[in-house]
């Protein structure tokens, strides 16, 4: 159930974001402020975020400067469209 | 985050007035919704709240995150015309600042005013380094370019020298050839 909740709110957050590149570390910090009774570990926070990147909805480009960086694509970007709140 | 519907939804504005506002206890709340027809348990009433200030404290986040991406726009709107390349590292990294900030609440709108008003100076000082730079170069193009007249001008005249001469004709080819092209024997 999580699990679903969590990735959704990726897209929402990407979404929002509207094509800003957001950095790895703050990507999760949104997660946890979205979730604050949940105590994720970095590694849960990264696998979800892995997970999007394999179901195609999320793009990460590592840049020299910030790190990796994440945005939509254009898969995720529908899917983040459909979902509700 | 997908809330479930509730019975306490049609409440919603009521009990955020009573928790909020008021502060009221689960307890009191539920006696108040009693009185107004709605049965309802004090650990439902209390999973529903938790759900909503979940809910409200996503849209919040979400919120802060939409007016941040707003703000880096009006800076890329603002800066990224005709921004020498020094800028765009500090112009990406000023709008990944601003993004962080927002997801973290800390972004005060009034500084990132200040923020994107503080490359101006930086964005003129480097344009008028860059139209340096140009003139530069310029000079440069023109001063070749004068050299280049002269040398033509000058084997220009070193051959009607020859061509006038009253050498013969074959002499005078002779001639011709070592001044035109002695660059390229």
């Amino acid at each position: 159930m999580i699990d679903a909740q969590v990735k959704a709110q990726v897209l929402r957050v990407l979404l929002k974001a509207s094509g800003q590149p957001i950095p790895q570390a703050t990507l999760c910090d949104a997660l946890r402020l979205s979730f604050p009774h949940v105590s994720f570990t970095q590694l849960d926070l990264n696998r979800w975020i892995a997970d999007c990147e394999e179901l195609q909805w999320i793009a990460g480009t590592e840049d020299e400067l910030l790190g990796k960086i994440w945005g939509l694509t254009a898969k995720g970007q529908l899917r983040a469209q459909g979902l509700r709140g | 985050m997908k809330v479930r519907q509730s019975k306490l939804d049609a409440y919603a504005d009521q009990l955020t007035e009573w928790f909020v506002a008021e502060k009221v206890t689960l307890q009191a709340a539920q006696e108040r919704l009693s009185g107004l027809g709605c049965a309802v348990s004090v650990s439902r009433l209390g999973a529903w709240w938790e759900s909503q200030q979940q809910q409200r404290m996503q849209d919040q986040l979400l919120e802060r995150i939409a007016s941040g991406a707003q703000a880096c726009q009006q800076i890329e709107k603002q800066f990224s015309k005709d921004a020498p390349p020094e800028l765009e590292t500090l112009l990406k990294l000023l709008r990944v600042q601003i993004m962080t900030l927002s997801v973290q609440g800390q972004a005060d709108p009034e500084l990132l005013q200040l923020a994107g008003n503080l490359l101006k100076p930086i964005m003129e000082h480097l344009k008028i380094e860059q139209k340096r730079e140009e003139l530069g170069l310029a000079k440069d193009k023109y001063r070749r370019e004068t050299c280049e007249l002269f040398l033509k001008w000058r084997s220009d005249q070193r051959a009607s020298e020859i061509a006038d001469s009253g050498a013969s004709n074959s002499e005078k080819i002779d001639r011709l050839m070592q001044t035109m092209f002695s660059d390229l024997q």
